[in-house]
This record gives structure tokens, sequence and C-alpha cells, in this order.
């Protein structure tokens, strides 16, 4: 292949990406939304370990394990960020 | 503010800082190298107690980032 159809495909990844990121913040958002009403913790170290673990499991590289990590921790950073934000927006609007 | 882990720091340690710092509705930035791990703390840290965090478990150095001018 050449350098501009490998630059095509990577447009393309990352675009899928881009979907599938929001896709699961939605998804994070509709739990966010349930622990508020059940009253739980925002932060779950448990379930956070259970992703890093799982995902180095299926990890089949190049890659390593440590970037898979520090790339998930990213994701879900962010995902924690958007459920705080939209948590106090709610309490926001309540007021 | 960072939050820079000593190298031999538990994850208890890790577990028990991140719960602190969100509880109290901050931001995190979480980065585990392979010797340590660092985290971001993002938001108004002014509020933070840099003494307090410095004497938790784990915690090596805690980094303020000087305002701008």
């Amino acid at each position: 292949m050449t350098i501009d159809e490998l630059r095509t495909e990577i447009d393309r990844l990352d675009s899928e990406l881009l979907r599938i990121f929001n896709q699961r913040a939605g998804l994070a958002l509709q739990i966010g939304e349930i622990k508020k009403q059940r009253g739980m913790a925002v932060y779950d170290p448990r379930r956070e370990k259970l992703i890093f673990e799982r995902m180095k499991s299926e990890n089949g590289g190049p890659l390593d394990d440590g970037a898979i990590v520090r790339l998930f921790e990213r994701v879900i950073d962010e995902s924690r960020r958007l459920e705080r934000i939209m948590t106090n927006r709610d309490k926001r609007v309540k007021e | 503010m960072l939050i820079i882990m000593k190298k031999n720091a538990d994850e208890q340690a890790l577990v028990q800082i991140k719960e602190y710092l969100i509880n109290r509705n901050f931001d995190i930035h979480q980065s585990t190298g392979a010797n340590r791990t660092i985290i971001g703390v993002i938001g108004d840290t002014d509020s933070l107690d840099q003494e307090k965090l410095e004497k938790m478990p784990g915690v090596h150095q805690v980094v303020r980032i000087a305002k701008e001018e």
C-alpha cells in the first residue's frame, strides 16, 4: 500500500473510533444516571480494574499492555468527566 | 496540579487518592508508567490541601502548576 492509501485507512479507522468513543460515552452516561438514582459512587475502582484486565487479556498487539492500559485510562477519565459535567448540569437545572 | 506516586505505591494507595479527588469533583488524567503513576488533577486546585495530599499513602510529590501572568 502507498502512504496515501495507508493514511486513508487510518482516517477511516479514526472516524470509526470517534463513533465508538461517543457510543461508549453515551452508555457510560446512562450508567451515571442509574448510579445517581441509586446513590452509588461515580468512582468504581473494581470495575476499572476489570476493564484493564480484560483489555490486556484480549490484546493482540502491536500495542503493548502498558499502552492499552494508558489508552483506556484516558477513555475512562473522560467518561467520568462527562458524567460529572452532566450531573452538575442536571443539578443546576433543578436549582 | 500533578500528583506523582511513589515507585512502590500499592494499588490501594492509588485507589484512595483517586477516590479523594473524584469525590471532590475533580477531573483526573491518570498516566501509568513502567515505574510510577502520575495523576494530573484538573480543576480549581486552589481548594486542595497540598500538605494533606503529600501525607497520603503512596504519594511521592505534589506539584502545583504556577499560574500564568
